[in-house]
């Protein structure tokens, strides 16, 4: 049943990032990682098989570093600026939306 | 998005998170989620600049490297160390993990073009 759970949750967060980012692109991406960043942060002090499926899958499935690093690079080479802009406030906002999670969490 | 292509997304991020639960639970929660950030960075570095571009990669790009790599793992790990007000994790964390990635996608794009 956890593995079936596990498969759904990692699923569904692939499907809501995949179609988030072709509508809304980076702005969509940006989204995802910050509600993300909270969930998990909330989640964190729970632990268990919940933390397990919805955490590791569902919101590990539903934010990306990868997509975040394509970005990067497809900015970067417009403009090096924006591209270095874009990584700190994704990096500082998702630290600050994770650590919000945590203190909710407690 | 074709019934298809949203298949196949589903089916490779289940590989793409189980491996990275795998990973954790084998090596080690924080090691487990750095080395698959920097190898779902390497892969989409590969992916987004392969010249091979006859076949679907949707599935590889969004589905594998997306849910093989996880933001919001990175984050809390940062978050955590802020909270605990460890100064040297979160800089030895964070450093390996911008390093590590960015060095990741230029090594994939890298083995990408030369293909």
């Amino acid at each position: 049943m956890t593995i079936l759970l596990f498969a759904l949750a990692a699923g569904l967060g692939a499907l809501i990032r995949w179609k988030m980012t072709s509508r809304w692109g980076r702005a969509g991406t940006w989204a995802l990682n910050m509600a993300g960043a909270f969930g998990l942060g909330f989640l964190a002090g729970v632990g268990g098989t919940l933390l397990t499926i919805a955490g590791t899958a569902g919101l590990g499935a539903l934010t990306t570093v990868s997509g975040i690093a394509r970005e990067v690079s497809m900015l970067a080479s417009v403009s090096r600026m924006r591209a270095g802009s874009y990584l700190l406030v994704t990096l500082v906002t998702g630290v600050c939306a994770a650590w919000i999670g945590v203190r909710c969490g407690m | 998005m074709t019934t298809r292509s949203a298949a196949a997304v589903i089916a490779a991020a289940v590989v793409g998170a189980g491996s990275r639960w795998l990973l954790g639970v084998s090596v080690g929660q924080e090691c487990g989620l750095l080395a698959a950030n920097i190898a779902g960075c390497a892969l989409i570095g590969w992916a987004s600049h392969s010249q091979n571009r006859d076949w679907d990669r949707v599935w590889l790009t969004t589905g594998l490297c997306g849910s093989f790599t996880s933001f919001s793992g990175l984050a809390v790990q940062l978050a955590i160390g802020l909270e605990a007000q460890r100064w040297a994790y979160i800089s030895l964390w964070g450093a390996a993990s911008l390093l590590g990635c960015g060095i990741g996608f230029d090594l994939g794009r890298s083995l990408g073009r030369t293909r």
